[in-house]
Formats: C-alpha cells, structure tokens, sequence
C-alpha cells in the first residue's frame, strides 16, 4: 500500500487564525523538502514565494484582476490605440482574428512582457478622453513563460460588458468565454506546490478498482489504523 | 487489501471512542466516513443503513428496485413514496434551473429507461447522511461518496477540513486544496474514471471539452448537479453558476492544462 503517500504529521498547536495556520503547515511541509533561499518575506518557503511571485506576474499579464473594473479600463485605454483601430464599433462580441506570433510563444520563460498584438498598423488616433467608446477591443498579446495571452474585451454603454480570452498560453485557439469573475490559470504550475497533505480528495467517482490505489483510500487505510491503535492503546 | 480495510471500519462500528474512520461499499462506489467526535456507535450504524436503503431503493442497476419501477413507468403507489416523490421534484427542478443541462428525465438507465436520478441521489442521500449524524451530536465530519465531499465542523480544533481536488492525469495529486469548516460541500464531476459517460441531453452525446468541474457551496446535492450541469455546459457554465447561484463556486480544469474559475474559488482555495 502506498501509505508514503500520505503523511500522518501531528497537528500543530493552532495558535493563528484557522487558514493562516493551515497555510504555514503547507509551506513547512514544503519546506522540509525545498531549501529555503528566501529574504525579507514573512514566508519561510522559497517554493511558496515564487508561486506567490509568478501568481502575480500572471495576474499582471492576463489581466487577472479582471473584478476590478476601473484596472482593466485603464489597461485597456492604455491600449486603445492599438485595439480600436483594428476593430469595428459593433457592440456585440465580434470575434477579433489576431495572428499569435510564434516568436512571442517561443520567448523563454522570460518575466511577462506586454507586446503589440495586432498585425493591423493603428493608424488614426482614438478618443484618449475618460470612457471607453462602445466596440469590441483586442488588447496586447502578453507572454509569460508558458506563451502568449490575449483577451478581448466587449464595451457596451462605456462598461465592459464581456471578455473572451482569445489565446491562452497552451495554444488553445479556440476561445474561450470568461465573464469578469474567471481567473483562468495553469494547472502545472500550481501543481508543483501542492502537497498530498489533505484530509480527503475530491474527483470523479471511482470504480471499486480504482478506489484501492487511489489517494483517498490511502488516507481511508492510514486513518483506519490510526483509529485501531488507539482504541488498543 | 480491500477486505482488510472494510473490516477495520467495521470493527470501528461497534466500539465507540475518540473518533471514528469507516469506509461502506455501497452504490458501486466506497464512502469514506471521518468522524472526529465521540458518538454512541449507532450513529454510523444509521448512516450504513441509510446507504443501503438508497442503494436499494434507487438503483438504476437493480431492474425491480423502485426507481426502475417508476422509470419503466410500472412503478406501484407502494413505490411511489414521499421520499421518491422528492427526489424526482429535485430532478425537475434541477433541470429547468439548468436549462435542461441536467435532466434525469432523457438520460438512458441501466435498466433501459430514460429516467436516471443517479445525479442527484448521491448528492441528496450524503447530505441525508450528514444530517443523521448531526442528529446523533456530530458536529465535526467527512464525508466522501467517491469523491463528491460533505464535511461539517473542523478537521482538527481550529483547523479546517483540507480537500485536495485530484488532478485529472495524476491519480495522486491535487490540482489544487481548498479548505472548508462548518459546511461545505465538493463536488468533482470529470471523465478520467468512468470515461465519457455525462451525456449532453441536448445531443446524446458524451460531452468531453473538460477534463474535470469541481463546484463548492453549502449542499452537496446541489453541488454535485451543478457539476454535471456546469461539464456540460462547458465553459459558458461559470457564467451561469455566477449569474444563478453566487454562493456556488467552480473551478474548471481543461484539457488543455488550463484552470478556469469563478472568482470566489479564491476564497476557498489555499494551495
């Protein structure tokens, strides 16, 4: 039985407030198997940091905080030069062709930089007053290290109204519908700091089969014999 | 291996102490039962009955059992009980919520008709058996219906239950860890196990855009349709779970290694 899958640790004193002290006990199981290289942050993880780092610089290049409204105007008045010319002012969601230049998705995992995405030369300038002006906007393709991001964004009566990522950074060409409440992110990255340290697992019902090597029967087995031995003891 | 492990939760069913872990096979699937309080052992006892009456009674495998009765539309007033009777209202009027993403109403049953409740039924009876405990003083516990979540209180004093969320290619890794106390409810509908096998009513056909949707609110039997509701819908689903019910939250993994989610699975999520 896999039972190195699941690490039966005493629970800390909880002195902090519930999730906090659920997230330290995350980070020092990390951290027992990560060296910590970090300085000047409250977090003794490094690993944890630089999840923390990337989260963010995604946030920035996929104009994650999408809630906040008054953000993605200004992101998007900032490019409004280059996304107005190339569209029409038809209000609802036309789909905007934009070519993703391979070389934007070969950039190495470099720090995510903003480039120009339309292959459209913007010509006439735009409205730089406050609002936005009603249409249909691509804003700049923004690469991180996984490749490019797009998204487009939809301004009906000076209010987004829609957003639809048109490039996702695993090439999905097909887009895909988010409304100002999606975050899209990547599994893999989260991936690499989660921890089998969980109480039980959610996922598609197993069969019979799959249950006796799955995770959570690892956990069912290792509480089971927890509970034996203290009712022997 | 199998053996051994329902024999140590059996073991746990007749000794009363500190907490008890018990695992029933029953609906084709195994529910692991974590109680962290103290209980008069016929508190598990009741829940293992519960199962097996639901198991029993709403069976599409089972040709005479008396969902298949109702869905063959030879079903007996005997069959026809008030507790039957709220499971397909739960059916109809899950399927005018979701615009017809989820309908038991068309989806073929093993039993060779169109009337398959299975989508609610684990949800519905989880919840049932989380309420039983309740009843019996339980205040903190998990359970998990093969992989569909309902937990109350706390894991440990202060701490929250931890539930990672399985990554759809690696069996042993979560895509990601939300935490909940008190009452939460997680629910994971996805193909990896069964296959293809969440039929889009309006086609017939599986649907397969996702790899998996995970819906998190207060009560598994809503969460477990919304997840069937929101696979199907793909991911146009967020928007409809965000427009129709806020304190839902979804987190969509596709197959292309990208994680959608509403933005209140923030709230949940730790890792």
């Amino acid at each position: 039985m896999d039972t190195d899958l699941h690490s039966p640790s005493p629970p800390p004193t909880p002195i902090d407030p519930v999730v906090q002290a659920r997230l330290d006990r995350l980070a020092a199981s990390r951290a027992a198997t990560t060296p910590s290289t970090t300085s000047g942050t409250t977090s003794p993880n490094g690993r944890h940091r630089k999840r923390h780092a990337a989260k963010r610089s995604r946030a920035a290049a996929v104009l994650m905080s999408l809630t906040a409204t008054a953000g993605l105007s200004a992101y998007f008045q900032h490019t409004d030069s280059v996304g107005a010319s190339s569209t029409t002012n038809s209000v609802t969601g036309v789909a905007v062709a934009v070519a993703t230049p391979p070389a934007a998705a070969a950039a190495p995992n470099a720090s995510p930089s903003a480039t120009a995405a339309s292959t459209t030369p913007a010509a006439a300038s735009t409205n730089t007053t406050s609002a936005l002006a009603d249409g249909t906007y691509a804003g700049a393709t923004a690469t991180n290290k996984y490749g490019p991001v797009q998204v487009q964004i939809t301004v009906a009566g000076g209010k987004i109204t829609d957003v639809v990522a048109l490039q996702t950074p695993t090439g999905d060409r097909k887009s895909i519908s988010i409304n100002d409440r999606a975050t899209p992110t990547l599994v893999s990255e989260a991936l690499s700091a989660q921890s089998a340290n969980v109480d039980t697992v959610s996922g598609a019902t197993y069969t019979t089969d799959s249950y006796k090597i799955s995770l959570q029967s690892a956990i069912d087995l290792a509480h089971a014999t927890t509970v034996q031995s203290s009712a022997t003891s | 291996m199998n053996a051994q492990m329902t024999n140590a939760g059996r073991d746990s069913l007749t000794q009363s102490r500190r907490g008890r872990h018990h695992v029933e096979f029953v609906m084709g699937m195994a529910v692991s039962i974590d109680i962290r309080d103290d209980l008069p052992s016929d508190a598990l006892d009741e829940v293992v009955q519960w199962l097996h009456h639901v198991d029993a009674t709403y069976s599409t495998y089972i040709p005479d059992s008396p969902i298949s009765r109702v869905g063959l539309g030879i079903a007996s007033a005997e069959d026809m009980t008030r507790e039957v009777g709220e499971v397909v209202a739960l059916c109809e009027e899950l399927r005018d919520d979701t615009g017809g993403a989820f309908d038991a109403f068309v989806v073929p049953a093993p039993n060779g008709s169109h009337f398959d409740p299975s989508g609610v039924v684990k949800g519905w009876s989880i919840e049932r058996a989380a309420t039983i405990l309740e009843r019996h003083g339980a205040t903190n516990f998990c359970i998990n219906a093969g992989g569909d979540i309902a937990l109350r209180g706390h894991a440990r004093p202060g701490e929250p239950w931890l539930v990672g969320i399985r990554h759809p290619d690696l069996p042993d890794r979560s895509a990601a860890v939300v935490a909940g106390a008190d009452r939460l409810a997680i629910a994971t509908s996805a193909t990896y196990e069964r296959g293809a096998h969440i039929i889009d009513p309006s086609t017939g056909e599986p649907t397969a855009d996702l790899a998996s949707v995970t819906i998190i609110g207060p009560d598994l039997t809503y969460a477990d349709a919304y997840a069937t509701a929101v696979f199907v819908m793909g991911p146009d689903g967020l928007n409809w779970l965000t427009r129709r019910h806020p304190d839902y939250a979804a987190f969509l993994i596709t197959r292309r290694d990208t994680a959608l989610s509403t933005s209140n699975f923030a709230d949940h999520r730790v890792s």
